[in-house]
């Protein structure tokens, strides 16, 4: 009996493939016997290409995926299912070459037990490549192309059994088709025939691709229909497939197993992908595993199996991919990349190209300015304290939580706390030593930064080597280590790596987290440079739409870190208080714009005034030394914008100019308060910045210069080094205010006391120069660095707790009757301490007058004069609880806080792990779009 | 359909930060093109702007002043929670022996001075010191401490407490009159006065009013400079007791000692008692309250001259008589010598003073002789350049009665203060307004003390008689010194007027 084909044609919006199509159907040498013309609610001029070709044309109510398309067709049409019908399942874009279906009916016509006949998929634009043939899945049930782009040289041309064909180009016996019930309505597209094939084999017919049928595809069964699919959509919808797949297959008592894995799996394979840097699949997968969760086509799914099965698996699983040729696969998937990437850009080398060396003078400089601290435990002075002394500690000083400092509050810690039980914790066995090896590693640490982003941009090692030394000897670098401005020293050694990774995350999604970890951490470090780092990161942007989603990202860690800082602040209406520089509040003058100009963020020029302030020489003659010395690097900067390169230099020049603004700014913000006084946030992080972009023109300039930059270079660094050589000077000799310490706050006594009461209060009495007493309550063995809260430096309100507090620090300094004793007890002080006053005729009678009334209270019994001042202590304390609140883990708010950001610091890192050379999925397209575009973008347009 | 796609950079040509070739740099060496010229130029205005950007940058943050956006820190004026005022009163006149003229290094008390006192809440309690060298402890005989308690209803009321006490004695070896005001205790006290010369006596009282233990460290100058002795410092008052030392044990045989008494712990209230016998003949005896730490400004208000003529006549007598003389003792501590102008500026405007520039010699204790004045009520003021602190000593004489008053340098009043006049002959109350303006100083008085209003003219002193054991409030003044004198015949005293203590003043806390 002459075999009965009809042929299904299901389009839609296939205008742009229709008409070769229709005419390869209409040149087919074995015509089908019927042709089912179905429109899928196409909304181009799908419907009238098909009406055209004649026939009826049938339109499917609304969207209806490829296998429900064909099942309605059949409804539609009736038609018998006789032993000797066939149906050729064809999409608008499977234009079948003239031999197709007499080659797909020969082989059928031959071998009544094959059900299912499928062709060599064709690539729609190249004609001598397979597109795909046959598929099959891995043990684990993943589906697999047997065949994918590879040239058609025929080694496949071996008829052969296989698990599965593509829905594309199938010719399948009608009456299989009617018992099995078509495609699973559970399998839009995607594993749709792969499905149906393995069905088919249950129910004990054959599955055979014919390598004599040749039919063209544009593309995946999930890009039926439309232009394009995001690497997150493919990778939802293939996944969404697979879990269907499973689910449906598994045996009845798998099923609550594999049910009860699907979401955790999906949060795990969620976070392979963010080390895969496949950022964007986490949602598709994390979508795919809840949808399977709740997926209700599932039960009709195992129903029809059930029915219609009569082989056991075993009849699948001799088609599987093992595991073997699974590796072997990748693996080769793997060469070829290798071989498609070799990409190799010129630049100077670190030990070739003079790096390692410049490294090694930083270090030896570092030597000579900070030598003196080598086997010193802990630093102090300036804005520098001990850290706690455990990591753990350490870190319950981080998040949402109270804080000890006056009578306690509940409130945010700074952001900066996190970067300091980082470090901290570098150094577990004693957290304050890894103050210490920041400052002996600070200058080669800024010189490898600076070096590294420096020979990104350079062919060739001067600009490179300037930039290392003048980096690492920045004047605002050296006088942030004097005065012990920890979080502008963090910035700066961080600042060159971050914009280097700035720049590369508008390509790379491993590159954009790791600049989102050093955005936290130089935000934190040093808030005072958000504003202008966003004005960075916008223009980057701007100049780069494509990397904006990578870019975007940046932020977010620094966000999540200042959340609920930020809702503090802007509680208190005080937003500007959100710069204010963290760490040990630090009274300075605020320097003149002039110094700001030449880099000096205090009130010296580098320490030059006072290196020639014994010579006697007129007060102009420093700051004539420091303007010499600096010319060389300000000539090269400006020299930039004459050479070529201006794409890069009036950048690198305008984030100078940003970091003078901020410097500029800075100066004029005095929001930290320090008893009675407000100071200025401290301006070298933003110098730093400003030192970052002439640092950077003086790169673009050597740059240009080729091989004549040697002779500017080494004027350039040489006079960089002289004009370092006070404040490396003053770091050798000890006149600097960060000292070593021995890791103790407080006086010895009070020490030793608190080490076993940690709650023990130490109230300070400091007279201020305006005759006023500022006062603060340490706890325990003093307020460490990483207690230290900008928020309460910034108070410009009185709690009522401040208010008791400044009633018995009154009372203390005044001949009272108030009740003294009661209040210690109850704020749990044991001991006051008053320290040297300020240099005034108003603070020296404060003193007097404080030390007065201290010695004349027959409850303090006077202890002596401690390192930290004369001390008096209140023996008469009674036991009892110390003011205190919630930490952060206790608090369901605190805890909330602490458990967001370590979501978003852990994807963060997840992402930013160095993983090389992964397999990733390239977004699909159709396959006639540019085959360059698809090699940058692997992400398109998510519909 | 899984695709290979490396994690790596893909190197983008027309990325300005990757490098490029620098075609356009080689490219200006060849010969000159239209579009190199263009280069070139756009390069140089690009270069010109680059630059003026900069200057002007510099020149904005150098030159144009910037808004500042400073915090005010949040401070609590706080108003200690008031406790009782305690003023310690200095007790009788002390001698260095029993009444039997035994035991030589055991001080005993010389009958009982009258104490005046008064408070502008009217309640005055009186408790003598537990303990004294002078076995007087709890006795009549000690050194009291007067206070008053804080208003319950409205603890911020400031209270005025003021005391005073006089002694007139005639007994062997002490004859005078002493009389001191009630002191408020202090951790830093000068005392200027008194001798340890051959027929001079000066006892050393420190009176410890607090509950605490106050060790004592002393600090004495003479003519010749300091004075090294042992025994000086770790001076133990017990809490509520009176030391008394003899400055001999100290420094004998100084002519002008100067002593600074600094306390720890407890405060003490220091004072010298001074008494003279000349031959056999007692010529006096004095209770020296402390005078102005230095400063440089001093004002010795209410030196009152009385029997100018006997004095003369007492003063020919020969050696041991040279004390009666009127002299002003000033000491420069430091290193550095003063140039001071000491101005004696008669009250009232009657008859003439004297003015003279003197250097004084750092280190050291120098007294000037004031001669030639007549008899009347004078300002002492001396003006230095260099911190210095004074007294005044003076005398008085009847036949041949003499006495002695140490005035020491007044300390400044503002706005308000309190004094009560000792009990004791005519006494007058001298007022030096120090200002460039008059003052209408307003006495309310109290104990029998009389309402006045006293005009005092822009640098000038007045005094106004008073009633003796009466109390009295000054108020309407912004600066002023005052003093109160008590004279009769050869018997002359007197104190300075001091401010209320300052313990207890609101204090500015910076939580």
């Amino acid at each position: 009996m002459q075999p009965r084909v009809t042929a299904v044609l299901v389009a839609r919006n296939g205008a742009d493939y229709l008409p070769r199509t229709l005419a390869a159907i209409a040149a087919q040498t074995r015509r089908p016997d019927s042709l089912l013309l179905v429109d899928s609610s196409s909304s181009d001029s799908t419907g009238s290409l098909l009406s055209d070709f004649g026939g009826a044309v049938i339109t499917t109510p609304g969207r209806r995926s490829f296998g429900d398309a064909i099942a309605h067709a059949l409804q539609v049409s009736g038609g018998g299912s006789a032993e000797n019908d066939w149906l050729w399942l064809l999409g608008h874009d499977n234009a079948p070459e003239p031999g197709a279906l007499a080659a797909l009916l020969g082989a059928v016509e031959v071998a009544p037990s094959v059900a299912v006949a499928g062709p060599k998929l064709m690539r729609w634009d190249a004609a001598d490549t397979i597109a795909a043939f046959g598929e099959t899945i891995t043990t684990f049930g993943r589906s697999v192309q047997l065949v994918s782009d590879e040239l058609d040289q025929a080694q496949y041309d071996v008829q052969s059994d296989l698990l599965a064909v593509a829905a594309g180009g199938m010719l399948v016996r009608r009456s299989v088709w009617v018992a099995l019930g078509g495609f699973d309505p559970g399998l839009p597209s995607v594993d749709a025939a792969l499905d149906f094939c393995a069905r088919t084999r249950l129910a004990g017919h054959r599955v055979v691709g014919v390598p004599a049928a040749r039919v063209a595809t544009a593309g995946p069964p999930e890009l039926f229909g439309r232009r394009s699919l995001s690497a997150g959509a493919q990778n939802r919808v293939r996944r969404a497939a697979q879990l269907h797949r499973r689910l449906a297959w598994a045996p009845t008592i798998a099923v609550p197993l594999h049910w009860l894995t699907l979401v955790p799996l999906a949060v795990l394979r969620s976070l392979v992908h963010l080390v895969a840097k496949r950022p964007g699949s986490v949602g598709g997968e994390l979508a795919a595993g809840i949808g399977a969760a709740f997926d209700g086509s599932v039960p009709s799914a195992r129903r029809s199996i059930r029915r219609s099965r009569v082989l056991g698996w075993p009849a699948v699983d001799a088609f599987r991919m093992s595991t073997g040729q699974v590796r072997e696969r990748r693996a080769q998937e793997r060469a070829a990349a290798a071989v498609a990437f070799s990409g190799h850009r010129e630049g100077p080398g670190f030990f070739g190209g003079g790096g390692a060396w410049v490294v090694l003078v930083a270090l030896v400089i570092g030597l000579i300015a900070f030598g003196r601290f080598l086997g010193v435990g802990a630093l102090s002075g300036g804005g520098l304290v001990p850290l706690s002394s455990t990591v753990a500690e350490l870190w319950s000083h981080v998040g949402y939580g109270w804080h000890d400092i006056g009578l306690g509050f509940l409130g945010a810690a700074d952001p900066f706390a996190v970067v300091l039980a980082v470090l901290g914790s570098i150094t577990f066995w004693s957290p304050s030593f890894s103050i210490v090896l920041l400052y002996l590693a600070a200058l080669p640490l800024a010189a490898l930064g600076a070096w590294w982003c420096a020979a990104a941009f350079s062919r060739r090692g001067w600009g490179p080597s300037v930039a290392a030394i003048a980096w690492a000897l920045a004047p605002p670098f050296l006088a942030s280590l004097a005065g012990g401005h920890l979080g502008a020293v963090i910035a700066h050694i961080l600042l060159p790596t971050l914009v280097l990774a700035i720049v590369r995350a508008a390509r790379s999604w491993a590159m954009a987290a790791v600049a989102a970890l050093l955005f936290a951490a130089v935000a934190a470090s040093a808030p005072v440079l958000v504003p202008a780092l966003a004005v960075m990161l916008v223009a980057w942007m701007l100049a780069r739409p494509r990397g904006i989603p990578r870019l975007l990202g940046i932020p977010i860690p620094a966000a999540a870190l200042f959340a609920p800082l930020v809702v503090d602040q802007l509680g208190r209406g005080s937003w500007l208080a959100l710069l204010a520089e963290p760490g040990v509040p630090v009274l300075q003058a605020a320097p003149s714009g002039w110094q700001l100009a030449l880099g000096a963020p205090t009130g010296q020029l580098h320490g030059w005034d006072a290196l020639l302030a014994p010579l006697g020489l007129p007060g102009l003659v420093p700051h004539v030394a420091v303007l010499v010395l600096l010319a060389p690097l300000a000539v090269l900067s400006l020299l930039s914008l004459f050479l070529p390169g201006s794409t890069r230099s009036i950048p690198i020049l305008l984030v100078a100019l940003l970091g003078f603004a901020t410097a500029v700014a800075s100066t004029h913000i005095a929001v930290t308060l320090v008893g009675s006084q407000a100071t200025p946030i401290w301006a070298g992080a933003g110098l730093s910045l400003y030192w970052l972009g002439l640092v950077g023109g003086a790169v673009v300039a050597l740059d240009a210069l080729g091989s004549r930059a040697g002779v500017p270079a080494w004027v350039a660094g040489l006079a960089l080094v002289a004009v370092a050589v006070p404040a490396v000077v003053s770091g050798s000799s000890g006149s600097t205010a960060v000292v070593e310490s021995s890791g103790r706050l407080l006086p010895a006594f009070v020490t030793a006391e608190a080490s076993s009461r940690p709650d023990l209060g130490t109230l300070e009495l400091r007279a201020e120069p305006d005759g006023g007493l500022a006062v603060t309550l340490h706890r325990g063995v003093g307020t460490t660095l990483d207690e230290q809260s900008t928020l309460a430096a910034t108070a410009t309100e009185l709690t009522d707790d401040d208010v008791r507090l400044a009633q018995l620090a009154g009372n203390l300094a005044s001949r009272s009757g108030f009740d003294i004793a009661a209040e210690l007890d109850a704020l749990q002080i044991a001991f006051v301490v008053l320290p040297a006053p300020a240099a005034t005729e108003e603070a020296e009678a404060t003193q007097l007058r404080t030390a007065e009334s201290l010695d004349g209270n027959r409850l303090l019994t006077p202890v002596g004069a401690t390192s930290a001042g004369y001390l008096w202590a209140f023996e008469g304390l009674a036991e009892g609880e110390a003011p205190s609140g919630p930490r952060p883990t206790d608090s369901p708010w605190g805890l909330g806080i602490l458990i967001g950001q370590g979501i978003v610091f852990g994807l963060t890192l997840l992402l930013a792990i160095p993983t090389t050379r992964r397999r990733r999925v390239r977004s699909a397209r159709g396959s006639d779009s540019d085959e360059s575009e698809s090699a940058s973008g692997e992400e398109a347009v998510d519909d | 359909m899984t695709d290979i796609e490396p994690t790596g950079d893909a190197v983008e040509r027309d990325d300005p930060f990757v490098d490029q070739p620098d075609e356009d740099f080689r490219e200006s060496r060849a010969p000159v093109t239209v579009r190199g010229v263009a280069i070139v130029g756009a390069r140089v205005v690009t270069g010109a702007i680059g630059i003026g950007v900069a200057a002007a940058a510099i020149a904005v943050a150098a030159l144009v002043p910037l808004p500042r956006v400073a915090s005010q820190a949040p401070s609590e004026l706080v108003v200690p929670v008031p406790t009782a005022q305690q003023l310690v009163c200095a007790g009788p006149l002390l001698r260095l022996s029993d009444e039997s003229g035994q035991e030589a290094t055991q001080a005993s008390p010389i009958g009982v001075p009258e104490l005046a006192s008064d408070s502008s809440s009217g309640a005055v309690t009186s408790d003598p010191l537990d303990q004294s060298d002078a076995g007087s402890g709890g006795t009549d005989a000690a050194p009291r401490v007067i206070s008053t308690p804080p208003n319950e209803a409205d603890p911020s009321e400031r209270i005025l407490l003021s005391g005073a006490q006089s002694q007139s004695v005639s007994d062997g070896d002490f004859v005078g009159l002493a009389a001191a005001d009630c002191g408020v205790a202090s951790a830093d006290v000068w005392l200027a006065g008194g001798a340890t010369t051959v027929g001079r006596t000066t006892l050393l009282t420190l009176n410890n009013p607090t509950e605490v233990p106050a060790t004592v460290d002393l600090e004495l100058f003479g003519e010749n400079g300091p004075i090294v002795a042992p025994g000086t410092s770790g001076i133990v008052v017990p809490p509520s007791g009176q030391r008394v030392l003899s400055l001999a044990g100290f420094a004998p045989d100084v002519e002008s000692p100067v002593v600074h008494v600094t306390s720890a712990g407890g405060q003490v209230v220091a004072e010298l008692q001074q008494s003279i016998v000349r031959g056999l003949v007692a010529g006096g005896a004095e209770i020296v309250g402390p005078t102005q730490s230095p400063s440089l400004e001093t004002v010795i208000p209410g030196l009152v001259i009385s029997g100018g003529a006997d004095i003369e006549e007492n003063l020919g007598l020969g050696p041991g008589f040279e004390d009666l003389q009127t002299v002003l003792r000033v000491f420069v501590p430091g290193e550095e010598p003063a140039q001071a102008t000491i101005r004696v500026i008669p009250e009232d405007g009657v008859g003439t003073g004297t003015s003279f520039e003197f250097e004084f010699d750092a280190g050291l204790v120098q007294d000037v002789p004031i001669p030639d004045l007549a008899d009347g009520t004078y300002t002492v003021r001396v003006d230095s350049e260099v911190p210095l602190l004074a007294a005044a000593r003076a005398s008085a004489a009847s036949g041949d009665g003499t006495d002695v008053v140490w005035l020491p340098a007044a300390p400044a009043l503002g706005e308000v203060a309190a004094v009560t006049i000792a009990p004791g002959p005519s006494p007058r109350l001298h007022l030096a307004n120090p200002t460039t303006a008059p003052v209408t100083v307003e006495l309310v008085g109290a104990d029998g003390g009389d309402d006045s209003e006293v005009e005092v003219a822009a640098g000038a002193a007045v005094s106004v008689s008073v009633d003796p054991g009466a109390s009295y409030v000054l108020s309407g003044f912004d600066r002023l010194f005052a003093s109160v004198s008590l004279v009769d015949g050869a018997q002359i005293a007197g104190y300075v007027v001091r401010p209320p203590g300052v313990g207890s003043s609101p204090i500015l806390i910076y939580p």
